[in-house]
């Protein structure tokens, strides 16, 4: 509930206005004031002082001070004449107070807002101020340096253009010293060697008339530190090259090692064939592989392994291995009996194969032609033999 | 601002990749070896004159050019310029008469990567030769008395898969006898040849391949060495003292955010050199020698002590790799470069002797 406080002490002389008005335990900081140019409130809770005052006085000239127990008021008037009553006119009539209050706080809330905008105007443009002075002082540095370096420049310029004359004219001595020396060579063949000390200072040595002799042939035999990749080794590559050969090593271990418990039965021939057998019906080709691997290590004449194997490699892709297989079991099935005819028609085959898919069509297709020699009637070898045939026939209108 | 600065002089734009440039000697002429587009080669010889690089003569030849070298010429006014290409011939040209060479061998099975000679124009002592690397692994040393035949070859061993040889370079030729060539190959491995004794004096792998090697001076006993490779790693062996396992001390450096191409030496100062890398940009190195550039071991063996490098400062001027970087041995500070940016350029670098 605020307490209004209607009477107070005032005094006043022409140009001032002085208002006690009592608020007990009144704090600066605690203060509420609004003030314009005609009227003025002042709140402490509770208490409560408003008044509307007779004349315009300077809002901006005018000063509270908070003293012990009451406010003080120091009012500066515009017009500078005796009041002789603090109140307006009208401040008894409600309505009129209340438009009064209303245009007096709108008053304020404009002065307050111009004060804002003023400031952030100056504030703006001291920011701009700033840079600019900033911009300037670094255009300053930046034609310091630019003019430096133009000296510089200049400074070159000169000496180049000396250069360019002096390295003209001694290459045009040179020339006509040489001329005169080769020309007077068999009287003058001992001045030559001071007339080129004076013009070539640099070249101190006379020129040597004794040849040194040719090195005799040598030839030093080079190893490198051995590297994979042919690609050249770079420090931030290490890792990866690393971890890649790591992962290719562990897959082909992994692969050979896993079921692989020859123990008893390595030397068994049918055992090992067996076992590849069952890893290439399960589609582990790469067991397979490694068993193969192992006969072959014991029976390395056996075609049939070589066969196999190029089947195994067929299967993981490794086109040039298959081939590779193929090839050797062709060489071990000599000499090419009516025995060994299945095995040479499917050796054939299947190297013919391996080199299409490895994009060499014309050698596939020799070996299909092989294959045919071997078994005429087979259809299906002829249907892909006259594949192969149309397809290089179109690709040879390319090249 | 007392530090050295590399300045542009001036830059020509070609119509070919460019992937060697050389001066000629007591000349204010550099030629270019490169790549025409058709598949032949382009030896242009350009002259600096009026402040810009004017064409005085271009030369097309059937096949394209990767290096050059004018170190076997046999006199500063004869220019011999000794060239490999793309087929792996090697030929000697002489600039005055360039339309055939003069010496021609077909000396690798495959490109020739690198070039470097010594010998000639009074640098070096001993017979002027040729060393050329190639794609085929193997290391030829020419003389061009000789036809046909290498008078040594470093080739890669019975059974040996070969690498790649990126970069030769000659030094160690203080006498007439000594000499030692140092290659680089794709796969890290730096192998110093000692051609003297027909030996493997020492070799190691910098686990990147190496770009450029190049020893401060090749006339003068092994002093120190830079070999630049991939990764932008730069190492300058200290070759002073050589230990039974440890070999040579070295300090690396990482620069250039990319492979470092090319690594020259001043002709004027031996501790100073520019590193050119794949970015562009270009690095003026000083190497600062230790207090003390050998260290007893608690086995009385001598070990060397590598030192440190500042960089004096840099400059980016192309954004494709620099191919080619040489020094005038005329005018200190004066280099022609060129990039795969299809142009030439003239540097200057200036405060050189404050360093």
């Amino acid at each position: 509930m605020p307490v209004i406080i209607r009477d107070i002490n005032w005094e006043e002389t022409d140009t001032n206005l002085v208002l006690h008005i009592p608020m007990k335990g009144a704090k600066a900081n605690k203060l509420d004031v609004l003030s314009s140019d005609q009227y003025l409130k002042i709140s402490f809770a509770p208490f409560f002082y408003e008044v509307f005052l007779y004349d315009l006085i300077h809002d901006a000239k005018s000063r509270i001070v908070v003293q012990d127990g009451f406010v003080e008021a120091t009012l500066t008037k515009q017009i500078p004449r005796k009041w002789n009553q603090l109140a307006h006119v009208q401040s008894d009539d409600k309505e009129a107070m209340k438009s009064l209050r209303e245009e007096a706080l709108n008053q304020i809330a404009q002065k307050q807002k111009e004060r804002i905008e003023a400031n952030a105007t100056l504030l703006n443009d001291n920011k701009r101020e700033a840079v600019r002075q900033q911009m300037k002082i670094e255009e300053e540095e930046r034609n310091r340096i630019d003019s430096i370096k133009k000296n510089e420049r200049d400074k070159i310029s000169e000496e180049m253009k000396q250069f360019e004359e002096n390295q003209k004219v001694q290459r045009k001595l040179a020339i006509q010293n040489h001329i005169k020396s080769e020309e007077l060579q068999p009287q003058k063949k001992s001045e030559k060697p001071e007339q080129k000390k004076t013009i070539f200072e640099e070249n101190s040595a006379p020129e040597s008339k004794v040849t040194v002799p040719l090195r005799d042939t040598g030839r030093i035999a080079v190893n490198f530190t051995s590297r994979i990749f042919p690609t050249p080794m770079r420090e931030s590559q290490t890792d990866i090259e690393e971890e890649w050969l790591r992962k290719q090593k562990e897959s082909r271990q992994a692969a050979t090692d896993l079921q692989l418990d020859l123990s008893g039965n390595d030397k068994d021939i049918d055992y090992l064939k067996n076992k590849a057998n069952q890893f290439f019906q399960q589609g582990n080709f790469q067991s397979a592989i490694g068993v193969y691997n192992h006969a072959i290590r014991v029976f390395p004449k056996m075609a049939t392994l070589y066969l196999n194997r190029s089947a195994c490699h067929f299967q993981v892709r490794n086109m040039i291995k298959c081939a590779e297989d193929c090839s050797r079991a062709l060489e071990l099935l000599n000499p090419p009996v009516l025995d060994n005819l299945p095995q040479r028609i499917k050796a054939h085959v299947r190297r013919g194969t391996a080199f299409c898919e490895l994009e060499l069509y014309a050698e596939g297709l020799l070996d299909y032609e092989a294959a045919l020699k071997l078994s005429p009637d087979d259809e299906n070898i002829q249907k892909d033999a006259q594949r192969i045939r149309n397809f290089l026939e179109k690709n040879q209108d390319f090249s | 601002m007392d530090k050295p600065q590399i300045i542009l002089h001036s830059q020509k734009s070609v119509n070919y990749t460019v992937f060697d440039v050389k001066w000629i000697p007591t000349s204010a002429k550099f030629i270019s070896l490169g790549n025409h587009a058709r598949g032949t080669g382009a030896l242009d010889i350009f002259e600096i004159t009026h402040g810009d690089i004017a064409v005085v003569s271009q030369h097309e030849k059937p096949s394209a050019f990767k290096c050059g070298t004018f170190g076997a010429s046999p006199t500063r006014e004869k220019r011999h310029l000794a060239t490999g290409n793309f087929d792996g011939y090697i030929q000697v040209w002489d600039l005055e008469k360039i339309e055939t060479p003069i010496y021609s061998v077909k000396g690798h099975k495959e490109i020739i990567n690198a070039i470097d000679a010594v010998g000639g124009l009074g640098i070096g002592q001993g017979a002027p030769e040729i060393a050329t690397a190639s794609r085929d692994g193997s290391v030829h040393i020419w003389d061009t008395r000789q036809a046909h035949a290498a008078v040594a070859s470093m080739e890669p061993a019975e059974g040996e898969t070969k690498r790649d040889c990126w970069a030769v370079c000659f030094g160690n030729a203080f006498n007439s006898s000594e000499r030692v060539v140092c290659a680089g190959y794709d796969n890290g491995d730096v192998k110093l040849f000692d051609l003297r004794s027909m030996s493997l004096r020492w070799e190691t792998n910098i686990k990147n391949g190496v770009c450029c090697l190049e020893f401060d001076r090749k006339d003068i006993e092994m002093n120190k060495l830079v070999a630049t490779t991939l990764e932008s790693k730069i190492h300058v062996f200290d070759m002073k003292t050589q230990h039974q396992e440890k070999g040579f001390a070295s300090v690396v450096e990482k620069a250039h955010n990319s492979t470092v191409w090319i690594g020259r030496h001043l002709p004027q100062n031996r501790d100073v050199f520019m590193t050119c890398g794949g970015s562009g940009s270009y690095y003026l190195w000083k190497y600062n020698y230790p207090e003390k550039r050998t260290m007893t071991q608690t086995d009385k063996t001598e070990v060397g002590v590598a030192g440190t490098l500042t960089l004096l400062q840099n400059i980016g001027l192309s954004s494709q790799p620099a191919s080619a970087f040489d020094w005038s041995l005329d005018k200190a500070g004066l280099a022609c470069t060129s990039a795969f940016d299809q142009t030439v350029r003239v540097l200057i670098t200036t405060k050189l002797n404050s360093i």
